[in-house]
């Protein structure tokens, strides 16, 4: 029976939990920054300062031994607690977890080459992990007990400033979404995908050229590998190709429908309905139609 | 300022063909991983800038290709550090950031600052810059999108999912970037020519007497999404109703 430590922040600790419960610890230790509302066996709200990654570093460090398991969600904050801890205890680190299971050790899948495929490796205990945690429904309840830690650090790193973006969307909850790719030509015509996507009720997002090289869209709207990835019930992709970075981020959409002016482009091996025509001359006839449709 | 860039090949996951649902990942041609070309490019802006070094280091960790180490060579690097052996290649980040921590030791390079991608094309681990940081005991930031070099500093913009992060790091220091920090350039043929005389340092696995902890592979499968693939074709008008029809059956309108 296994020892688990939890380490998280407040926005995913209830999924880390429940991924944690999956695999039916005798004991569960979490570490936060924050109260939280979470079933495990001792909840420890760190005081950490600025809450630097190299003041957790030292923290966990300090509490790590005895566990079996210390399991961390996959944000880019604590990919890189993860590994600097693992590299200090010199214990095994698989980042980006889909799927973790005990077997002699534990064995785990994860995704490589952009999506592409799937890796399964396998490692001894202790080790530490990264979860991808999209797969779980977060799990709330009391803490058994609770306990405040002073934890004083001196970094070497100086925080300057932290900005949050503005978070106008979370494209992870859309239902309907409608992507553009390179196939738009200027930022002006974003208009009419806005006007789509108002009818539909539909977030507008885009692949990584538009928001990043363009910045025409905020990169939280930019979905793929190193953006977001979604599950929407329609996604409706406009002028994309379908590179696999971003053919990787709308994987899990229930419907996938196409419209490309080039037959053979990529995109229409992984959508549901590939429309073979001009974006252009596709979209304002669509918004007539549905116009046409709701009157 | 003397600048270590670290840099993987990776066979080019966008071209690997597949067969039933095996990945035939051998028969892709291979790239240099795509945010190593951002960190190496940094490392030649600085370079450029401010006079110094740069020195590329490799870890072979599964597919090799003299022309495409060329190709990094002759993207402004002065030299290569090249470490080999058979016990490198696979996943396991651990093993490769202690390969270089030690091969720059035993060769004596050295550094004001290592550049890193803040992941790999095939692995996407991110684990490789923090565990090197760690090992050469080096303040590190991972995630940087956008950094200023100073004299004994430097500033840096983490991105992260929900927003951003100034920091201000002293040198030595390890920065592992992301794809916005710039725009790699792409090296003339003559470039890639004159490349082939810059010096190469090669160091053995078995020289380093690595220690780290074991990763197995099990498998490695296709992710397949079964789609239904359906072409429409037609006039605008036509293709439009049909699009319209399918949002209907989805209920979105």
């Amino acid at each position: 029976m296994m020892r688990i430590l939890a380490i998280s922040d407040k926005i995913n600790l209830p999924r880390l939990v429940a991924a944690a419960k999956s695999l039916n610890p005798k004991e569960l230790v979490v570490i936060t920054s924050a109260e939280a509302n979470v079933p495990a066996d001792k909840l420890i709200i760190a005081k950490l300062g600025d809450g630097l990654n190299e003041c957790w570093v030292k923290l966990v460090e300090e509490q790590l031994d005895g566990y079996d398991l210390t399991m961390m969600p996959s944000t880019r904050n604590f990919k890189e607690i993860a590994a600097r801890i693992a590299a200090r205890k010199e214990i095994p680190y698989l980042s980006e977890v889909l799927d973790v299971r005990l077997e002699e050790g534990i064995v785990v899948s994860r995704m490589i080459f952009s999506g592409r495929g799937i890796e399964v490796l396998k490692t001894q205990l202790p080790a530490i992990l990264t979860l991808n945690l999209d797969p779980y429904e977060p799990l709330e309840g009391q803490p058994s007990s609770v306990e405040e830690l002073e934890f004083n650090c001196s970094p070497q790193v100086k925080l300057l400033e932290r900005r949050e973006k503005e978070a106008e969307v979370d494209l992870t909850k859309a239902e309907v979404i409608v992507s553009v790719g390179r196939g738009l030509k200027k930022k002006e015509d974003l208009d009419i995908i806005r006007e789509l996507a108002s009818l539909l009720g539909a977030e507008v997002a885009c692949t990584r050229p538009i928001s990043a090289d363009f910045k025409w869209l905020p990169e939280e709207r930019h979905v793929g590998m190193t953006g977001v990835r979604v599950k929407p019930k329609v996604y409706l992709a406009l002028g994309i190709s379908g590179q696999i970075q971003h053919v990787v981020g709308f994987r899990d959409a229930e419907t996938v429908v196409a419209v490309n002016i080039d037959p053979e482009a990529p995109i229409s091996e992984v959508s549901d309905y590939m429309i073979v025509g001009d974006l252009y001359e596709v979209v304002p006839k669509l918004i007539e139609e549905i116009k046409r449709r709701k009157s | 300022m003397d600048i270590v860039a670290c840099v993987k090949l990776v066979y080019d996951e966008t071209q690997i063909p597949l067969s039933g649902d095996q990945l035939l990942i051998e028969e892709a041609p291979v790239k240099i991983s795509d945010m190593d070309k951002n960190a190496l490019e940094e490392a030649v802006r600085i370079k450029e800038e401010k006079g110094g070094t740069v020195t590329v280091v490799l870890v072979v960790t599964g597919p090799f290709d003299e022309t495409i180490l060329k190709e990094a060579l002759a993207m402004g690097a002065d030299r290569a550090l090249i470490i080999e052996g058979d016990e490198l290649v696979g996943h396991n980040p651990f093993r490769t950031a202690q390969a270089i921590a030690k091969a720059i030791k035993e060769k004596g390079i050295g550094y004001d600052l290592i550049l890193c991608g803040e992941g790999s094309s095939d692995q996407y681990s991110c684990a490789m810059p923090a565990m090197l940081a760690e090992m050469l005991s080096l303040p590190v930031a991972t995630f940087v999108g956008s950094m200023e070099v100073g004299e004994d500093n430097v500033i840096v913009e983490r991105y992260l999912e929900g927003g951003f992060e100034r920091l201000e790091i002293p040198l030595p220091a390890i920065i592992s970037v992301t794809s916005e920090v710039n725009e790699p350039r792409i090296p003339t043929v003559i470039q890639i020519m004159r490349a082939g005389k810059k010096e190469k340092i090669n160091v053995s696995a078995s020289e380093l007497n690595l220690s780290y902890p074991q990763v197995e592979l099990v498998e490695i499968k296709a992710l397949i999404k079964e789609r239904k693939r359906e072409k429409l074709e037609g006039d605008p008008s036509e293709v439009a109703k049909k699009i319209a029809d399918i949002l209907a059956e989805k209920g979105v309108i």
